[in-house]
């Protein structure tokens, strides 16, 4: 018995020191890849399609107001006005009864109190010495006040969904009354609110109330030379109407003082609604800021074409379930002219053209944000190249993941379309990292505005063109096909 | 001790990760789910009975005289080589799992877990000439269940029939993941390909076609010295449906590519001779044949890699010997012991490779009932004219624990 013990232990452990003994190389197993036909890399090669005509090109413009909870704007800038409208629900009896009782109407009054939103300005560099903004500006005021009775008016008011409310806005004004007025605004510091009287119209119709009310008040102001940012519902100061309930008056040793008594209400949700002013009917121009894209698609003969005569097979590929995994686009950037004027850039600031593709999910064509590689040499000489109001006369726009998608699916009759966007103001164009941070000097570097901006950059002159396309495509093909 | 082996081997094994290295593009290395019992004697003894389940000779079955359980583990070490190169790795296995169900009388119930091809190798590799990474992994199975049944002739006592039939299951995966090779970009747009691995997958699982099972059907005869079989397997059609997808990261949404792969298994012939002499000796001999004629598609294909893997004539030849141990307990431990050793040679599926190996392997009783622990020892070569198929040499360690049971005995007679 023990003889077999020892056998067993004696024979285990040299099989398994056998096993650790046997040589084992990296480079060997790259040598037996390749025996196998497997690559240790997959080979890029780009193929480059120029004098490309663009099948077609659209602006389109959703004018569906715009939810905005932490910033409203008001005024016109490039083309467009944008309006602000506060939602206000409250209940107070005993105000309604007091204001309404009042017999001296010409003693009522309201204002609106508005904070600039000193983040915003101080993000895109007013400083002290830019103050004061001055302006003499006509705010017009349209409202809605419906009247309830008991909390669950208040209530029912704050249910309806956000979604359910912007769509409501588009079509609700026809019956709205409104005033206008003319207003010194002048900031001079950031920090303090706007004080804009409300026209006695509304007074008179906010006296009809008993009980509850809601209001939807409609801020504009389209003549204005620029467009003022203050602070939302859901920033810490908050937009809110401020009315004179009742003078007080009272009587102390025979001396006679009054005192105003108000009542704040503070605005609970809040959106933006723009429009066109004068933009032409021909132009292919795009606004940043609101729903507006450029939908653009490239003519799907010449890419096919192109790589057919790269790689001397046949395109779209139909065999099998048509879909195309013999190449993969590593990355895909079309080029096309650019302007190098600042006009129409809101702030003065570059302004980043962002892509979005359609491309393949399960079967169904989804509308997806396209991703950026940064080409770090290019960004400190040249900048970002998918800039527009930034010196240069290119720019470069990425479709990696659209292109993928429709090269893959060509075989079932995939288009190749793309959106254009405005997007962020770019505050450190030739940086080349793609995030806040703080750089050598220990300065603070911040890539993007946080808020969106209200420019406009007009393509026309040159996506009529013809532009260039460069496909880095990972091929599969073995050495000898 | 059984204890002491299990985590010898098991950490040994822990950084193995890798199986033999051929037919990963096809159905992988053929196991024959054999028991250490069986690689013992060199894939010999399906004509033994006693021996459990053998890969082909499910009417050797109705002889059993218990109800046992069968586990079996594999370790192997492979080194593969090809002139100036070689590339060794290794791979822990579970071949078969088994249930014997004895009714004497009324035949015997079987049923078993195992593992027919397996293709399993997963390294990451650097290229010093291009420091780009490459990233391999191939994990697959064909995996049978199967439910066997035998039964002596009421006449011919000596002449049983059994049948299996086998229900195919199991996966396939390749994974390939590479780097950028920008030879031919030029410097100025070599950025693009910055962070951009591509990770190239096909998966899919195994099924038969068509069918819910192939079958065997076994004729053994048990002589008091010459016992023999003879077992058809039929023909059938493996079915690999497979999701091919070629992307850069998770957030690609690309509709996976649909393949489909049929590989026409051909029958199966297979015969053994058993002879018994000086009462526990044994001489084994056993031939399998399978006359493939079509070739095998490849799981993925593309890169340079072949669309098929061209197939040959498959036959096993085996010759083995065993000294069966005594079951009366109150011998020398060493009589209680089985005693097998074998070799055998064998042409794969695969064109021009053809392996010849020995194997060794003892039985050690535990208690008094039948339990017994298997421990078998095979090395051997696989080789190949085939310049893309690197030549092998394996040794590996197989053990096997045969748990008996009480149920279905016949009642002991008291004395």
């Amino acid at each position: 018995m023990k003889k077999f013990k020892f056998l067993i232990f004696a024979v285990l452990p040299m099989l398994l020191l056998a096993s650790c003994i046997f040589d084992s190389e990296g480079d060997s197993l790259v040598s037996w890849l390749d025996s196998q036909g497997f690559p240790s890399n997959y080979l890029v090669q780009t193929v480059e399609i120029d004098d490309l005509e663009l099948s077609s090109y659209k602006v389109g413009f959703d004018s569906t107001p715009r939810l905005q909870y932490y910033q409203g704007v008001v005024g016109a800038v490039n083309g467009m006005e944008h309006d602000w409208v506060l939602d206000f629900g409250f209940r107070d009896k005993s105000f309604f009864a007091k204001y309404s009782a009042d017999s001296a109407e010409p003693y009522r009054s309201a204002f609106i109190a508005l904070y600039p939103d000193s983040g915003f300005y101080s993000q895109a560099g007013y400083k002290k010495d830019s103050l004061p903004i001055k302006e003499t500006i006509t705010f017009k005021f349209s409202w809605i006040i419906d009247k309830g009775k008991g909390s669950s008016f208040v209530d029912s008011i704050g249910d309806i969904k956000d979604s359910i409310w912007t769509a409501s806005l588009r079509g609700i004004w026809d019956k709205a009354k409104s005033a206008d007025t003319t207003y010194k605004l002048k900031i001079s510091a950031l920090d303090s609110a706007l004080r804009i009287d409300l026209p006695s119209a509304f007074y008179k119709d906010l006296a009809k109330v008993t009980e509850a009310a809601r209001v939807q008040l409609r801020i504009s102001a389209p003549e204005s030379k620029r467009l003022y940012r203050f602070f939302g519902p859901s920033a810490d100061v908050v937009p809110f109407l401020r009315v004179k309930a009742y003078t007080q008056t009272t009587v102390v040793d025979g001396d006679t003082t009054t005192k105003d008594v108000y009542k704040n209400i503070w605005a609970f949700r809040s959106a933006i609604i723009s429009s066109y002013q004068n933009e032409c009917s021909d132009c292919t121009v795009l606004h940043g800021g609101v729903l507006e894209s450029l939908l653009v698609e490239i003519p799907r003969e010449r890419i096919l074409n192109a790589l057919s005569d790269f790689y001397g097979d046949e395109f779209p590929y139909t065999k099998g379930d048509s879909n195309d995994v013999r190449q993969t686009v590593v990355l895909a950037q079309l080029k096309m002219g650019r302007s190098s004027s600042k006009e129409g850039s809101e702030l003065g600031f570059p302004v980043q053209v962002t892509a979005a593709s359609f491309v393949d999910s399960n079967g169904v064509d989804i509308e997806s944000s396209e991703s950026y590689k940064l080409n770090r040499e290019l960004i400190q000489k040249e900048g970002h190249p998918n800039l527009v109001f930034m010196e240069g006369d290119t720019l470069g726009i990425q479709l990696t993941d659209g292109m993928r998608s429709f090269i893959n699916r060509a075989g079932k009759g995939a288009k190749m379309r793309f959106v254009l966007r405005l997007g962020y103001s770019m505050l450190a164009p030739y940086d080349t990292l793609y995030y806040d941070h703080v750089n050598d000097d220990g300065d603070s570097v911040t890539i993007f505005m946080d808020y969106s901006t209200f420019s406009r950059y007009d393509f026309s002159d040159y996506i009529s063109r013809p532009v260039s396309l460069k496909l880095w495509l990972a091929t599969k093909r073995g050495d000898d096909e | 001790m059984i204890r002491k082996i299990l985590l010898s081997v098991l950490y040994v094994t822990i950084a193995a990760n890798a199986a033999s290295m051929m037919g990963l593009e096809a159905l992988g290395k053929p196991t024959e789910s054999a028991s250490a019992m069986t690689l013992g004697r060199g894939y010999a003894g399906g004509a033994k009975t006693g021996s459990g389940i053998t890969p082909w000779n499910p009417a050797g079955l109705a002889f059993e005289e218990s109800t046992s359980f069968n586990a079996t583990m594999t370790f192997e070490e492979n080194v593969a080589s090809s002139k100036d190169d070689s590339y060794a790795s290794s791979t822990l296995e579970i071949p078969s799992l088994s249930f014997i169900f004895a009714m004497h009388d009324f035949g015997t119930l079987a049923l078993s877990l195992s593992e027919k091809y397996t293709s399993n190798l997963d390294e990451e590799v650097e290229d010093s000439t291009q420091t780009n990474l490459a990233n391999i992994k191939y994990k697959g199975n064909v995996y049978e269940l199967t439910p066997s049944y035998a039964v002596r002739l009421p006449f011919l006592r000596r002449v049983s029939l059994g049948f299996s039939a086998h229900f195919v299951m199991g996966s396939v995966s390749r994974k390939l993941t590479l780097g950028g090779d920008n030879s031919q970009v030029a410097k100025a747009d070599a950025w693009a390909t910055n962070n951009s691995e591509i990770t190239e997958t096909a998966e899919g699982s195994w099924e038969i076609k068509n069918h819910p099972a192939y079958y065997t059907g076994a004729i053994h005869y048990k002589g008091s010295r010459a016992s023999y079989y003879f077992s058809y397997t039929t023909a059938y059609t493996l079915k690999n449906e497979l999701e091919y997808n070629l992307k850069f990261s998770e957030t690609d949404t690309l509709v996976p590519t649909k393949l489909s792969r049929e590989i026409d298994v051909p029958p199966t012939l297979a015969t053994g001779f058993a002879y018994r002499f000086k009462k526990r000796h044994n001489i084994l001999i056993d031939f399998m044949l399978r006359g493939w004629d079509a070739d095998i598609c490849n799981i993925g294909g593309s890169w340079n890699l072949e669309d098929s893997t061209d197939t040959q004539t498959e036959f096993m030849a085996a010759l083995g010997y065993e000294r069966s141990g005594s079951t009366d307990y109150f011998k020398k431990y060493v009589q209680r012991m089985d005693f097998r050793l074998g070799i055998w040679y064998r042409n794969y599926y695969i064109s021009d490779v053809t392996e010849y190996g020995a194997g060794v392997g003892t039985g050690f009783p535990l208690g008094r009932r039948s339990t017994k622990l298997d421990v078998a020892i095979q090395g051997g070569v696989r080789k190949s004219d085939n310049d893309s198929i690197w030549d092998e040499k394996f040794v590996g360690i197989a053990i096997g624990l045969t748990g008996v049971g009480n149920w279905g005995n016949k009642p002991k007679k008291v004395h």
